[in-house]
């Protein structure tokens, strides 16, 4: 029986061979292999993966829809890190041979827990730890000093008028921050709402993911309905969409506006 | 004077206590779909931010409502007599298609730009129509079937064009495909003149319109010019598609059941028929955008998934009844 036991102990703890081809099929899946220094083994990503600017002289093989088969095996992959297996042409290059590991995280802890299995699957188990330690520390102290309760609308799209609802990363992330989300309670990931609605919701932050759209609009428009004292903070929504190493760097953002409401407030 | 189908005379005091029905009708949508939305607010009694927000944002948004809602069902009225088919709406011949494909291809140039994609919705559709004038003076019925052609056409165009648009972009193309009153670049004064001008335009060839409806032959011996009529017909039903169209993105079903829910409660004369369909259809969409501003509130549907909500157990329930 013990001998029986030690067998599986040892098989197991054959180290499998560290995947050194990898298909990063998501943009948190490339920047999470870079940050653990294992961009090296990045074999091929999708067309969304921007970040770092290494990622960009990768060969592509897909964007967020599909992915194309033939040009994924082209590369000899052995592992591909996809978001969901729902993909187009997941299935069939797990077919081929290819093996599939997803990872889609949802919360801080999900996110680290994939660059841990991450490290381990390019054996770059050292670097993964150390970064997670490091973001688990940022994310004690932003824990400490949370701001109360400012009113915050997200404005995830602005025509149409979108939002993050209580079922998202987003809402999570500001709660987070101390923050309260005004339509946290939409149990829905990204609820259309109107200007009706963020009037009565009477926001103190407004933020607003500044993708090619120009603020100063946005500031005079949203200004026009809520009056000259609403705040305003513009963050990258690279770092706040992405459930990726800089998500820490996105929350810290927040968490910045969010104090400086607090302040203002206090000063009055 | 002919004898026509379906008419009211003879019945003046059902007729009046009728009119007087409608009104108090109309007034209660009115007063319905002022009032709902996130909070119920007492349109005569709202001050401050209440008033703000009633006057402001919910009073424009259900002019456009009425304007695009009533517009698209003088275009449904009209395109029945002209195909002379029951089942003929707005987008029968494929209108919405290129608009929307039209819309779809501004917002790959300029993503940022309403504005543009509304020009491109109004290129398209008129491009549309262009490709049905092509086949107008072959007959009813085959221009109907170029245009159920020329509608495959354009959906084809339109999954080539959202497959290739960048990601940013789709939340504003579906927005747009389902229908979206919450903006639109379109002035309202605009949109209400051209309700008034289809209207005026609509009762100038009622008379025509009731002849052609008995058919081509009796229609040309009572002396209407049934080429040109038609043409007329296409043309006039075509442009209010397409501002409907550009105004506020497809909204189906309005413009198919409006005019024969009217013809139901008030016979086949063109005359009733045309100003009931304006101000019906307009109510409809009002109705609806309300449902579509406070079932989930303070999030919002889309309101073309409303329209045929509400409207279609009111339609079959009328159906059974008149039959």
């Amino acid at each position: 029986m013990r001998a029986w036991l030690l067998g599986i102990l040892l098989l197991t703890a054959v180290p499998v061979q560290a995947a050194d081809r990898v298909l990063a099929l998501a943009p948190h899946v490339c920047e999470m292999l870079y940050a653990i220094d294992a961009g090296a083994a990045v074999a091929g990503v999708v067309d969304y993966c921007d970040f770092p600017a290494a990622v960009q002289r990768k060969p592509h093989v897909g964007n967020y829809r599909r992915i194309n088969v033939e040009a994924a095996l082209r590369l000899h992959p052995q592992v591909a890190v996809v978001l969901s297996r729902q993909i187009p042409g997941v299935t069939r290059l797990e077919h081929m041979g290819v093996r599939i590991v997803t990872s889609d995280p949802r919360s801080f802890e999900e996110i680290f827990h994939d660059l841990l299995m991450l490290g381990e699957l390019t054996n770059h188990r050292r670097q993964a730890e150390a970064l997670v330690q490091q973001q688990r520390m940022r994310l004690q102290q932003i824990r400490q000093q949370a701001a109360d309760n400012v009113r915050v609308f997200y404005e995830l799209w602005p025509d149409p008028l979108m939002t993050a609802g209580g079922k998202s990363f987003i809402h999570s992330l500001i709660e987070l921050g101390g923050g309260h989300n005004v339509f946290g309670d939409i149990a829905l990931e990204s609820p259309h709402v109107n200007v009706e609605a963020v009037l009565r919701a009477e926001p103190e932050l407004i933020i607003i993911p500044l993708e090619r759209r120009r603020l100063t609009d946005r500031k005079r428009f949203w200004q026009h309905w809520l009056g000259p004292s609403v705040r305003f903070a513009a963050i990258d929504p690279d770092l706040l969409h992405r459930p990726g190493p800089r998500l820490i760097e996105g929350l810290e953002q927040l968490q910045q506006a969010l104090l400086a409401v607090r302040s203002a407030k206090e000063l009055k | 004077m002919p004898v026509l189908p379906g008419g009211i005379s003879g019945r003046e005091p059902a007729g009046m206590m009728r009119g007087l029905l409608l009104t108090l009708g109309c007034a209660l949508v009115l007063w319905l779909s002022l009032g709902m939305g996130e909070h119920w607010l007492n349109p005569l009694t709202a001050e401050g931010q209440d008033a703000l927000i009633l006057w402001q944002l919910r009073a424009p948004r259900l002019i456009l409502a009425f304007a695009v809602g009533g517009l698209l069902a003088l275009a449904g009225a009209w395109f029945q007599v002209l195909l002379g088919n029951p089942l003929a709406e707005p987008y029968v011949l494929g209108v919405a298609g290129s608009a929307s494909a039209g819309a779809v291809a501004g917002l790959m140039g300029w993503p940022d730009s309403a504005l543009v994609m509304s020009i491109g919705a109004f290129v398209g559709a008129w491009l549309g129509i262009a490709c049905v004038m092509f086949f107008a003076h072959l007959g009813p019925n085959r221009m109907l079937l170029a245009g159920v052609v020329l509608a495959a056409f354009w959906a084809a165009v339109l999954a080539l064009l959202l497959a290739l648009l960048p990601e940013q972009g789709l939340f504003r193309a579906f927005a747009w495909m389902m229908g979206d009153l919450g903006q639109s670049d379109m002035p309202l004064p605009l949109l209400l003149a051209a309700w008034l001008l289809a209207l005026a335009c609509g009762l100038l060839l009622s008379r025509s319109l009731d002849m052609l409806l008995l058919g081509e032959r009796h229609a040309e011996a009572l002396g209407v010019n049934v080429h040109r009529l038609r043409r007329q017909l296409l043309l006039l039903a075509s442009a209010v598609t397409a501002l409907a169209v550009t105004a506020a993105g497809t909204i189906g079903f309005i413009g198919l059941v409006i005019p024969h829910l009217m013809r139901l409660l008030f016979g086949s004369l063109h005359r009733l028929v045309l100003p009931a369909s304006a101000v019906g259809g307009g109510l409809l969409l009002m109705l609806a955008d309300a449902a579509a501003r406070s079932l989930i509130a303070p999030a919002e549907l889309p309101v073309g998934v409303l329209t045929a909500m509400i409207g279609v157990p009111v339609f079959l329930l009328l159906l059974l009844r008149r039959s």
